[in-house]
C-alpha cells in the first residue's frame, strides 16, 4: 500500500507561483540509498513541484532514512 | 576485526572480573551482589544470593572462616566489610523460601563415603544434579553421633535437607570393595582416603573415586572440595572432560582494577558483635563500594553514554559488523566515539578501544555500510577547506620555494581569522626567514570518518603542495594537525608555533594586563601524546604571568571537546553532553590551545580562552567575557575572508571568488541562525537554493502568510526555505533538509 503522511491541512494555503496553480496529493516516488518507493505528497497540478512540508523532513523522513542507512 | 581479534580485545577490559571477595570464596558468593540488594533495600533478595551459592547456609554463615573478608579492598585504608556478619543477620532474618523445584531425575547411582562437611556437599549438590546418592554414614542413620560437624543440631539440620532431597543412608561406613556394578562414581571424606588427589579435579588415582582434601573446621574449603568433586562426578559419569574450563573454580586472583582515590576510611559496624541490630547490618553493607573498574567511564561521557563497558561494546561492534540482513544498531554507537585515546591511557590494561573503533568505521565504510549521513556535514567541511575557496599555498612574496611555512590548519582560522593573521605576521616578523603558508585540512575529519581514501588523497595533495614550496619546515598551530602529519607524512619536518612563541621574551608579563584570575589549562586530546607541547604552553602561559591550574583528565589522560572522531557531527546529544561534563570540572575559566576545544566550551556557555588570543587578541581577554563562538556558516565565511585577505595584503593578488548570491542581502535572525546551526544547514546551501528559485521563478507561496518556499538539491542534500522577499532583502523564516530524493515529474 502507497505511504500516506501528509493530509490537506499540512499544505492549506500553499500555491505554486510558476504555475500559479494550486496543489494536489500525488503519487511522487522517493529514493534512499538502494530503495525507492511511490509516496502521496502534494504537488503542483501543472508543473509537478513538490511541497515537502516541514514536519515531515524533519521527523518521518529523517526516521526513514536513518533505518535505510542501518539495514 | 575477526573473531579472534574481538576476544583480544574484549579480553583487555576487566570490567567483568569478579570482586576481590568473590574471587576469594571458594563457592564464589557473590558478596558484590548481596550487598547491593542489600544497599537497594531487598534483603530476601540479598539471602537469596548466598543460598543460592551455599548448600547449608544456616551452617556455613556460622561458622564460615571468611577468606573474602581478607581481600576487602576497604581493609587497605580502613577496615574491611564483615561479611561473615552479614551473611548471617540475612540467612538468620530471612527464612529460606519454600522450593517446589523439581529436580532432573537421573539413573546412575553415586556413593557418598562418610559424613563429613565435603561428603554433606557433594551428596547435597550430586542429588540437585539428579543423580541417586547413597551415603554410608553410621551417624547419618542415626546410629551414633557424628564427630565431623560439633553441634548434633547442625547435624541434623543438614542431614534434615539431604533427606528431603531425596538421599538415601545406609549405615556401613566402609564397603570392602567399590561396587561398580551398583554405583557409578564414589566419594570418600577428605580424610580416608590416602592415594594422591587431583586438586583440580578431586579424582584420585583410582578411576571414578574421588575426596576431599581440606583440613577438619576448615569449613568452606571443605564445601568447595565436595562441590568441585560433585562437578567432577557429573563430568565424569556423563564421559566428557574432567579439566576443561575449570580455571575459575574454587579461589583464583581477580584481576579486577578498583580504585580506592575517592573511597574515605571507614570502621566496620559489626565488629565483635554476635547479635547485630538489623540497622548496623545494612550499614555495614552500605559500606561496601561494589568494587568494578570502569576507570574509563569515569572520565569518558561516550562510555558512560551507552551504560556499559568497553567489553560490552567490543561485542555488540563485532556483532554489528557481521550483521548480513537487518539492521544494525550499533552504527551510531560506533560512530560517536570521539577516538581521542583517552581510555587507553587510563585504561589499567591499556586497551586501545579508539582502535577498535576505529577499525569498525573503517570496515563499514569499505564494506558499504557506513551511513552515508553519519560524517557527511564534517566531510563536507574538509572539502571545503580543500577547496580553493580556503585552500592556499603560497612562498613568502616574491619567492617561489622556503625553508619554513604556516600551516595553521582548518579551525584556527575558522574560528580566529585574526588572531591567525597576526600570528602569520609575528613569525614573518621574528623568525629569521619570510614564511610561507599553507591554508587547508590536514585530513583528519576524514580518518574519523574512516574513510581512509579521502584522508590519503588529502595526505597526497598535502605533500604535493609542500613538495612544490620545496619541501619547507612546517610550523604548526593544531595539535591534530601535528598529529596526523606525524603520523602519515613523516618526511615532513615539523615543529608547533609554541617552540617559537615560548623562546620569545616580548610576552614576558603580559598577563599583568589581564584582570587577576585563575585560568585552568585543559590540553586538547590529541596533545596527548605531545608532552613537549604540552610542557612549552605551561612554559610560556607562565611567562605572561598568566595564573594557571590544572583540571582532572589531562595530559596524557586529557578529555576530548567532542570535535575529535567528528563525534559533534554523528552524535550532537552525546556532544553536548560531554562539553557540559567537561565545563564542569572546574569553575575557572578555561585555557587550552586547539581552536574547537574553546570553541565547544564557549558554545557550552564557558568561559574559554586560546593561548594565542592572550598574545594577539589581548583586548577580548581584557574585556574579561569570551565572545560566542562563530557558527558553522560564520566557519566558512571567515575561512573564506582569511585567504581574500591574506592574498590582497601579501601577495597582492585578488580572489577571483564570487559571491553567490549577488545583488541580495539575506536578514536572518538569531532563532532561525541557531536552528539552522542544529539542522547544520549553511548559509551558503540558502543562497544557492534562492539563486535557483529567483532565477527559473520556481518555488510556492503561501496565500495566507505571504511566505515563499523553495527548494533545491545542489548535491546529495535537498535544502528547503521559506522567505519574505522585501525588494534586495530576503528574510529568512525557516530551513529544513532531508537525504531522500524526490523524483518531481510533471
Amino acid at each position: 500500500m502507497m505511504a500516506q503522511y501528509v493530509d490537506e491541512n499540512d499544505f492549506q494555503g500553499w500555491h505554486c507561483a510558476k504555475c500559479d496553480s494550486d496543489l494536489e496529493l500525488k503519487e511522487v516516488v522517493v529514493s534512499y540509498m538502494e530503495g525507492s518507493f511511490p509516496v502521496e505528497l502534494p504537488v503542483c497540478k501543472v508543473c509537478g513541484q513538490v511541497f515537502i512540508p516541514e514536519s515531515l523532513a524533519i521527523r518521518k523522513m529523517n526516521e526513514i532514512e536513518r533505518e535505510m542507512e542501518d539495514k | 576485526m575477526d573473531q579472534q581479534a574481538m576476544r583480544n580485545f574484549e579480553s583487555m577490559c576487566i570490567q567483568n572480573e569478579a570482586p576481590f571477595c568473590v574471587a576469594a570464596c571458594p563457592l564464589h558468593v557473590d558478596v558484590r551482589g548481596m550487598n547491593k540488594a542489600i544497599q537497594s533495600g531487598d534483603l530476601a533478595g540479598a539471602a537469596a544470593i548466598y543460598r543460592k551459592s551455599v548448600p547449608f547456609p544456616e551452617f556455613l554463615s556460622r561458622v564460615c572462616n571468611a577468606p573474602c573478608e581478607n581481600t576487602c579492598r576497604l581493609a587497605e585504608i580502613g577496615e574491611g566489610i564483615s561479611i561473615r556478619a552479614i551473611e548471617n543477620a540475612l540467612i538468620t532474618t530471612c527464612p529460606a523460601p519454600v522450593s517446589s523445584q523439581r529436580l532432573p531425575q537421573k539413573k546412575q547411582t553415586v556413593a557418598v563415603m562418610g559424613d563429613t562437611l565435603d561428603c554433606l556437599t557433594a551428596a547435597h549438590d550430586l542429588r540437585r544434579k539428579g543423580y541417586n546418592v547413597v551415603m554410608f554414614s553410621q551417624a547419618a542413620a542415626g546410629l551414633t553421633q557424628s564427630n565431623r560437624i560439633p553441634d548434633a543440631a547442625d547435624f541434623e539440620l543438614i542431614m534434615d535437607r539431604l533427606l528431603a532431597l531425596g538421599v538415601k543412608v545406609e549405615p556401613e561406613s566402609q564397603p570392602g570393595s567399590l561396587d561398580r556394578d551398583r554405583f557409578s562414581a564414589f566419594y570418600f571424606a577428605s580424610e580416608s582416603f590416602e592415594s594422591e588427589i587431583n586438586p583440580e579435579t578431586r579424582m584420585t588415582n583410582q578411576e571414578g573415586v574421588f575426596s576431599g582434601g581440606a583440613a577438619q573446621e576448615q569449613w568452606v574449603e571443605s564445601m568447595a572440595d565436595g562441590r568441585r568433586a560433585a562437578i567432577s562426578i557429573d563430568r565424569f559419569i556423563q564421559r566428557v572432560s574432567l579439566t576443561a574450563s575449570r580455571e575459575k573454580e574454587g579461589v583464583y586472583h581477580s584481576k579486577l582494577f578498583t580504585s580506592l582515590v575517592d573511597i574515605a576510611p571507614s570502621k566496620s559496624m559489626l565488629k565483635n558483635q554476635p547479635k547485630a541490630a538489623m540497622d548496623s547490618v545494612i550499614a555495614e553493607a552500605d559500606r561496601c563500594i561494589l568494587c568494578e573498574c570502569m576507570e574509563c567511564a569515569k572520565a569518558c561521557e561516550y562510555i558512560r553514554y551507552y551504560n556499559g563497558s568497553p567489553r560490552d561494546y567490543i561485542r555488540q561492534i563485532y556483532n554489528n559488523l557481521s550483521i548480513c540482513t537487518g539492521l544494525r544498531q550499533k552504527n551510531r554507537m560506533i560512530n560517536s566515539c570521539a577516538v581521542c585515546g583517552q581510555c587507553e591511557a587510563i585504561c589499567p590494561e591499556g586497551l586501545p578501544f579508539q582502535q577498535v573503533i576505529q577499525t569498525a568505521r573503517e570496515t563499514m565504510v569499505e564494506t558499504r555500510k557506513m551511513p552515508p549521513s553519519a560524517f557527511a556535514f564534517a566531510l563536507d567541511d574538509l572539502a571545503f577547506s580543500n577547496s580553493d575557496r580556503f585552500k592556499l599555498t603560497r612562498a613568502p612574496a616574491g619567492a617561489d620555494h622556503c625553508k619554513k611555512a604556516f600551516f595553521p590548519g582548518c579551525q584556527l582560522p575558522a574560528s580566529s581569522p585574526a588572531v591567525t593573521e597576526r600570528l602569520f605576521d609575528w613569525l614573518n616578523v621574528n623568525l629569521a626567514e619570510p614564511v610561507g603558508l599553507m591554508l587547508r585540512c590536514c585530513g583528519a575529519i576524514a580518518e574519523w570518518a574512516g574513510d581512509q581514501d579521502a584522508m590519503q588523497d588529502s595526505m597526497n595533495d598535502l605533500r604535493a603542495d609542500w613538495q612544490a614550496l620545496g619541501e619547507p619546515e612546517l610550523i604548526l598551530s593544531c595539535p591534530t594537525c601535528q598529529k596526523m602529519i606525524n603520523a602519515y607524512l613523516p618526511q615532513i619536518r615539523t615543529v608547533s608555533i609554541w617552540q617559537y612563541l615560548a623562546q620569545h621574551d616580548s610576552f614576558a608579563g603580559i598577563a599583568d594586563q589581564i584582570p587577576d584570575q585563575i585560568f585552568a589549562i585543559h590540553d586538547p586530546c590529541s596533545a596527548g601524546l605531545q608532552p613537549e607541547t604540552r610542557e612549552l604552553v605551561r612554559t610560556l602561559a607562565e611567562k605572561t604571568g598568566l595564573k594557571i591550574s590544572e583540571l582532572p583528565y589531562n595530559g596524557e589522560t586529557a578529555t576530548c571537546c567532542s570535535y575529535g572522531g567528528n563525534m559533534w557531527n554523528s552524535n550532537p546529544e552525546l556532544s553536548r553532553a560531554t562539553v557540559a561534563s567537561r565545563i564542569s570540572d572546574a569553575p575557572e575559566d578555561y585555557l587550552t590551545y586547539c581552536a574547537m576545544c574553546r570553541d565547544f566550551f564557549r558554545k557550552g556557555g564557558k568561559s574559554s580562552w586560546h593561548l594565542l588570543d592572550l598574545l594577539f587578541n589581548r583586548e577580548e581577554m581584557m574585556a574579561g567575557t569570551a565572545p560566542q563562538a562563530p557558527d558553522y556558516s560564520q566557519r566558512h565565511e571567515n575561512r573564506w575572508r582569511i585567504k581574500r585577505n591574506l592574498l590582497e595584503r601579501v601577495w597582492n593578488e585578488t580572489m577571483s571568488d564570487k559571491e553567490i548570491l549577488s545583488g541580495y542581502t539575506l536578514i536572518i535572525s538569531e532563532a532561525v541562525r541557531k536552528q539552522m546551526e542544529e539542522r547544520m544547514i549553511l548559509v551558503e546551501d540558502l543562497k544557492l537554493i534562492l539563486k535557483q528559485a529567483l532565477e527559473s521563478g520556481v518555488y510556492m507561496t503561501n496565500q495566507q502568510t505571504g511566505t515563499h518556499l523553495a527548494h533545491a538539491t545542489p548535491s546529495v542534500v535537498t535544502y528547503w526555505v521559506e522567505y519574505i522577499p522585501r525588494g534586495s532583502e530576503i528574510e529568512i523564516v525557516n530551513a529544513y533538509s532531508h537525504r531522500m530524493f524526490i523524483k518531481e515529474t510533471p
